[in-house]
């Protein structure tokens, strides 16, 4: 069970009490008569590490103020249980995962993804998370049920699987015009290893009416707003996919409690789609009889328009689309983008690709901005819904500026666009090809 | 070296065209309507979800709506209202970054 307080951003902690934020932050302590400069040179280290310069004026610096590489861009600094995140927005908190921090397997906890769209609850206000109760109801539940955690592992047999969940709004700062939301680049996605038991068993031993069409969770994040009236996200899925062996109600991230940010105690996992079908924090499911209508289940929430549209265009709500799986990706983990690379070294990349509810087929690189492709090596998930390697070794002509490219095919053939794919009002679904610099010396 | 001393002194002062002052609690951009902005916008939310965000002023103006329609966002009236929109249309306008833009420069060699 996660022992430490939710972590707070940047500007919160210095809201609160500059003082103490330079101090938690840096180890700053300033001089006691100008409140300027650092006391010790720690601090200063720190702050210049994360600002990744020097501060050549560090002794007129005054404190308590945030350097504004950091206040206005968001930049990494640590959340606590996270590491190497890019901070987003610290209320409700988001934060996205570099590139080179998505390069294992199974995403550690520490880097994976944070998507909040209300306030979590603490630590402290979950208590027993054995005696946490889900609650299984809805008009299309024929025996609603309430379930302890502890009575879900009992009575149901357990699943462990690796799942690829990527928040729909991922990719969402390269639209133009600019699209609402937060500004995510490539790090909305993970996968791990999660256990639980299958929704399925858990819906049937609750009776599913012949009439159910969907499925609905509600979880214990509180609204921004304070009022407690609003539910800040209720989402779901069609009733096939909620009843597929890989949709779980898991408690388990790579054999360790869920992190608090990422749903601790439980959560429903529906690998492959929008990350926000795989509600946290769960308390509620609901057999829904229509389309699920709780809160960001309506246009324009997680919904893009059902025919193509021009940039900028005003679509109206009728006339959008709920998002099902997501597209075909990949990501180059290794190496980081900036590096200088040897002309006559072997240079070695390598990453993840996943394509929602279908599989890849293959990965191929270009050094040539799209011109030419290179196949590389992929492996089969290890299972259904899981990402997958790719590995690739190439070889460069002469000296120079060079981007690695990398386009990802899936199991149907559909691959990644080179451009930025159909503008939508709210910026979804941006799987255009990942990019990396490599300067050959 | 006088030249050198200058040119060093030059580069190291903050170029004030290029960054404008930014309110150190919240981030935002200190021009007319910050204050009413702030004091309106992060109640709920964090300045960060209103600096990271591009617009004109449409853009700007269903965002307040649907906050005021399903978030809980009280009404404004016609003054503030005008006060806030103008500010971030001013402020946080959209850019013209094309299909692709480069890669950022923290991300080159």
């Amino acid at each position: 069970m996660p022992k430490k307080p939710p972590p707070i951003g940047i500007h919160e902690l210095y809201r609160k009490d500059p003082d103490k934020a330079d101090k938690q932050l840096w180890g700053r302590d300033v001089d006691p008569l100008t409140r300027r400069g650092f006391v010790k040179k720690s601090g200063l280290a720190a702050m210049a590490a994360a600002l990744g310069a020097a501060i050549p004026f560090a002794g007129k610096m005054p404190g308590g103020l945030i350097p504004a590489a950091f206040a206005d861009a968001g930049e990494p600094f640590t959340l606590e249980g996270k590491e190497g995140l890019t901070v987003l927005n610290d209320r409700p908190i988001n934060a996205e995962t570099p590139p080179h921090l998505l390069d294992d397997d199974f995403t550690p906890a520490k880097h994976f993804f944070v998507r909040n769209n209300g306030v979590p609850p603490t630590v402290e206000g979950i208590g027993d998370s054995n005696a946490w109760a889900i609650e299984i109801t809805g008009e299309s539940c024929l025996n609603p049920t309430r379930y302890t955690l502890a009575e879900l592992k009992k009575k149901f047999k357990h699943y462990s699987y690796a799942l690829t969940l990527e928040c729909g709004g991922n990719g969402r700062n390269e639209f133009n015009p600019p699209a609402k939301g937060n500004q995510w680049s490539t790090g909305a996605v993970g996968c791990a290893r999660w256990t639980g038991v299958r929704l399925r068993d858990v819906l049937m031993d609750c009776g599913i009416a012949e009439d159910a069409v969907y499925i609905g969770y509600y979880g214990a994040d509180t609204h921004l707003s304070g009022d407690p009236g609003k539910v800040s996200i209720s989402r779901g899925v069609p009733l096939d996919k909620a009843l597929e062996d890989e949709s779980l109600i898991a408690w388990q991230f790579n054999d360790e409690d869920i992190p608090l940010l990422n749903g601790y105690p439980v959560r429903l996992v529906t690998g492959g789609w929008p990350a926000s079908t795989s509600g946290k924090w769960l308390k509620k499911i609901v057999l829904r009889n229509t389309v699920h209508d709780g809160a960001k289940m309506a246009p324009p929430s997680y919904n893009v328009p059902c025919k193509p549209v021009a940039p900028g265009t005003k679509v109206a709500g009728s006339d959008m689309c709920i998002i099902e799986s997501m597209p075909v990706k990949s990501l180059v983990t290794f190496p980081r983008s900036g590096i200088t690379h040897p002309l006559k070294k072997p240079f070695s990349c390598r990453g993840q690709a996943w394509a929602g509810d279908r599989s890849v087929r293959s990965v191929e690189v270009s050094i040539d901005f799209g011109a030419t492709w290179l196949p590389a090596t992929v492996k089969k998930p290890v299972n259904r819904l899981a990402w997958q390697r790719w590995e690739a070794e190439l070889n460069f002509p002469q000296p120079g500026y060079y981007e690695v490219w990398a386009r990802a095919t899936d199991s149907e053939g559909s691959s990644q666009p080179m451009l930025v794919p159909g503008w939508n009002p709210k910026g979804y679904l941006n799987n255009a090809c990942h990019r990396i610099a490599v300067q050959i010396a | 070296m006088p030249s050198a001393v200058f040119l060093s002194v030059f580069m190291l002062t903050p170029p004030a065209y290029c960054a404008p002052e930014t309110d150190r609690e919240s981030g935002l951009r200190v021009a007319p309507g910050w204050e009413a902005v702030k004091t309106h916008c992060t109640v709920c939310h964090s300045a960060q979800i209103v600096t990271s965000q591009r617009g004109d002023r449409d853009s700007w103006t269903s965002m307040v709506r649907w906050m005021q329609d399903t978030q809980g966002l009280w009404q404004f009236d016609p003054e503030t209202e005008n006060t806030i929109l103008t500010y971030l249309a001013d402020n946080y306008p959209p850019g013209n970054p094309g299909r692709r833009s480069n890669l950022p420069p923290g991300e080159l060699p």
